[in-house]
């Protein structure tokens, strides 16, 4: 076990950059200002975040006293930790088993497979506790303060919190451990990689819905009589997305009688028994399917034919065509940037075609936002999927150790940051359009807002992606051995989603308020004059700043 | 071709100079040979000359441009090999070398025959339509070499060459250099194989603790040493020993 432990902290060292960061900032004093500017800016962030689940958590509470399962706040609390650990469980245990270069590194070594497996696993897990932390524990410690717990409820609450994110986790690596295992028997694998995994995550959704569609399919009030009579009928109702979190929250809330330990061994069994699965799958499935995927065979002479394509392109194109292929053909970069794309129009499409559609957010808007208002949400979709495919926000990042390529190249940096947002936005306008075409036919929107949000989308997004393009030259994270660490471990790609929210805030107030004033056209010139502003921001650090940074980039 | 004016570079954090006040002058149409010994300063001057560091002092022109003032001419003068070529692996070969082509402006005439050449000469024709992650180190290193060479550079820099390459794909690249000078191009390569520098290089320098400890022919050094039989080598090792104990 010392074995497994031994190599789990080296792994954690390496995933967190901890012998980096000791050696930069305690050895050689540098850049002593960046964890401070870093903390300092996501403090908010996380106040924010923290205080809204603290007054959620406070509503559910009182509203679950009304009849008599203040519990049910605890059941939600796990279900949503579960449920996320779960969602993007699958694109970390595919980023970490089969798109990380430290295997080439493991495999050599003396070590048995499911050791391998187990210690990679650990450390998705340790780095799982920290959105758990903000979403489940301010939860928990509500519970326990506004129900007066007795001591016990805090054992079980520390107990069920580190052992939440374990059983998602398991499926997650099961499922990918068997999804790796088919892929890569074939030869276009990093294809397969990307459709398998899209696949799991729609499986992972759509089972979701599947389970709201079969609750609804019968008489919602007679359900909710029943549920409301049962002792713990709402924390049930609840736990059917995923049972384990009934017993997570029954283990808490009745942690001072015989029950809720008989809970929480349940819960542990069902981990333990879970996990006892996947080391033994591990043991005979995990190498077979790295080592597969890291066969890179050649067909001799398949390419030759290929040679009478040498063709002149405009520069721009081509360098935007260089950044398009790069991203795409990285399946750990696709998997977690586009994915957004797929999961937006989703959510918004498939509520839909259920039977209990009232409920669903984009059908009320719809019926009662203005066509300002819809055309504004639309162009600020563009920006926020612009930050989340994390394409232009991780751009040179994503390059590590080629770097050395386009710096040697005879080309100035605002070519290369004009190819780069082409790039991010022919991916970004294709994702966006797609969805937002697709919301808005089912959704009925008028076509004359979708059209101009689109357009002023499309513009919007562009200064954005360019400011984006100059953060990441600011502060390129160069040094990963998993390409995922460049676009996942970044905390560029958290600056942009800050970035495009605050923009959405801020866009969002603004043409709420000259709605409301009753001047709502002027809407489409405050979103045009965001852009000018936000193109005119990043010309000015092109000029000022870029050429500069990019002769002093040290790779 | 290439002249380095007291070029010196200090990394951020360290107590030493990588490169402490570097004189250097590279003519047209010679091989020239950049030798030290491991930490030196070979690859950190390499790295200024082509633009990926910047020196803290003094000038470097190449082909007449100053690389800080002009690094776009500069670099357009420039083809660079690295010791490890990392090239994109998500890329064919063909993709990357039409990149490339379009980077530096190679018309479509001149970049077909170019390519077609150099991949003849590498034997890479059966692969280049291929990812670059599927390649071979030597093979990666022909593909670099090949991209280097399709805008015909005025000066051809090659950090470490030799490395891994196999004894057919050395001989090659021994010949393409000499190739290269022969047309009035300038190559300038470091290695620490003594034996190729001896018998190719029409010039050689010696840097040692980021200091230019002797440059010149190889019946200069020998003269300057007074040793007429002595071998590159021999040489090499008599000149850093004597910078160790001076600098001690």
């Amino acid at each position: 076990m010392s074995r497994v432990w031994s190599l789990y902290k080296t792994l954690l060292n390496v995933q967190y950059n901890w012998s980096a960061a000791k050696y930069l900032y305690i050895r050689k004093r540098q850049r002593i200002w960046e964890p401070v500017v870093i903390v300092l800016g996501l403090a908010p962030v996380a106040v924010m975040v923290v205080t809204g689940i603290v007054w959620f958590s406070d509503l559910i509470y009182t509203s679950g006293m009304m009849f008599a399962q203040p519990h049910m706040l605890l059941a939600l609390a796990a279900l949503a930790g579960q449920v996320m650990t779960l969602f993007f469980g699958v694109f970390y245990v595919l980023s970490a088993f089969y798109f990380s270069n430290d295997l080439g590194m493991l495999i050599p070594l003396p070590y048995k497979p499911w050791e391998v497996l187990a210690a990679k696993l650990l450390t998705i897990m340790t780095g799982q506790y920290l959105p758990i932390l903000f979403t489940f524990a301010p939860a928990a410690v509500v519970y326990g303060l506004k129900s007066q717990a007795a001591p016990e409820y805090w054992v079980a609450a520390l107990l069920v919190f580190l052992g939440l994110p374990v059983l998602p986790l398991i499926i997650a690596t099961v499922f990918s451990v068997v999804l790796m295992r088919v892929v890569n028997l074939s030869r276009r694998k990093d294809l397969w990689a990307v459709i398998g995994g899209f696949a799991l995550t729609l499986l992972i959704v759509g089972s979701q819905f599947y389970l709201q569609f079969s609750m609804a399919d019968a008489d919602p009030e007679a359900i909710m009589a029943e549920l409301l009579q049962r002792a713990d009928g709402l924390v049930e109702a609840l736990g059917s997305y995923f049972p384990p979190s009934v017993w997570a929250a029954k283990a808490m809330a009745y942690a001072s009688s015989p029950l809720g330990w008989l809970n929480f061994l349940l819960f542990s069994a069902v981990t333990v028994a879970g996990g006892a699965v996947l080391l033994a799958l591990g043991e005979r499935v995990f190498y077979q399917g790295v080592i597969s995927g890291m066969e890179r065979g050649r067909r001799v002479g398949a390419g030759r034919a290929k040679l009478a394509r040498g063709k002149e392109r405009p520069l721009l194109w081509s360098l935007a065509l260089m950044e398009i292929r790069l991203f795409m053909r990285n399946p750990g970069f696709v998997l977690n940037g586009l994915i957004g794309y797929i999961l937006f129009p989703m959510m918004a499409i498939l509520p839909k075609f259920a039977p209990m559609e009232d409920g669903n957010p984009f059908a009320l808007i719809g019926q009662v936002a203005s066509a300002e208002l819809i055309m504004g949400g639309i162009a600020l979709f563009f920006v926020v999927t612009s930050a989340m495919s994390m394409i232009p926000a991780t751009t040179f990042s994503r390059e590590g150790r080629y770097l050395w390529f386009p710096r040697t190249l005879p080309l100035t940096i605002d070519q290369i940051l004009a190819g780069r947002i082409l790039g991010a936005q022919v991916i970004n306008v294709c994702g966006s359009l797609l969805s937002a075409i697709a919301v808005a036919v089912v959704f009925r929107f008028p076509p004359l807002a979708v059209l101009s949000g689109c357009v002023l989308g499309v513009l919007l997004s562009t200064g954005f992606a360019g400011l984006l393009t100059v953060l990441d030259l600011a502060r390129p994270m160069l040094n990963w051995t998993n390409p995922v660490k460049a676009v996942k471990s970044n905390l560029n790609s958290i600056f942009a989603l800050i970035m495009a929210v605050g923009l959405c805030f801020g866009f969002g107030w603004g043409m709420y308020m000259l709605v409301k004033a009753g001047a709502g056209y002027l809407s489409y010139a405050l979103l045009l004059l965001g852009a000018a502003l936000l193109w005119g921001v990043y010309r000015v650090l092109v000029e000022k700043y870029a050429s500069v940074r990019w002769g002093r980039i040290e790779s | 071709m290439l002249k380095l004016v007291n070029v010196s570079k200090k990394y951020s954090g360290a107590t030493n100079f990588a490169v402490h006040g570097l004189d250097l002058e590279v003519r047209h149409g010679e091989i020239f040979g950049f030798l030290g010994p491991n930490g030196a300063g070979k690859t950190t001057t390499i790295k200024m000359i082509v633009g990926l560091l910047q020196q803290d002092q003094g000038t470097i022109t190449v082909n007449g441009f100053d690389t800080r003032r002009n690094p776009i001419e500069a670099k357009r003068s420039i083809g660079f090999v690295p010791d490890n070529p990392n090239l994109y692996e998500k890329l064919t070969g063909i993709e990357y070398l039409n990149f490339v082509a379009d980077a530096y402006g190679v018309s479509v005439q001149e970049r077909q025959k170019r390519i077609a050449h150099y991949l003849a000469m590498f034997g890479l024709e059966g692969a280049v339509g291929d990812l670059i992650q599927s390649f071979s180190h030597g093979m990666q290193q022909k593909l670099a070499l090949t991209g280097a060479l399709l805008h015909d550079p005025e000066l051809f820099i090659l950090d470490e060459p030799m490395v891994g390459l196999d004894p057919k794909s050395a001989h090659l690249f021994k010949e393409l250099m000499r190739d290269h000078a022969d047309k009035g191009r300038t190559v300038f390569f470091s290695t620490h194989v003594l034996e190729v520098a001896e018998r190719l290089c029409d010039r050689v320098g010696i840097i040692h603790n980021g200091r230019l400890i002797a440059c010149g022919t190889l019946q200069e050094l020998r003269e300057s040493r007074k040793a007429q039989d002595s071998t590159l080598e021999r040489l090499f090792l008599e000149l850093t020993a004597e910078e160790e104990e001076t600098s001690e």
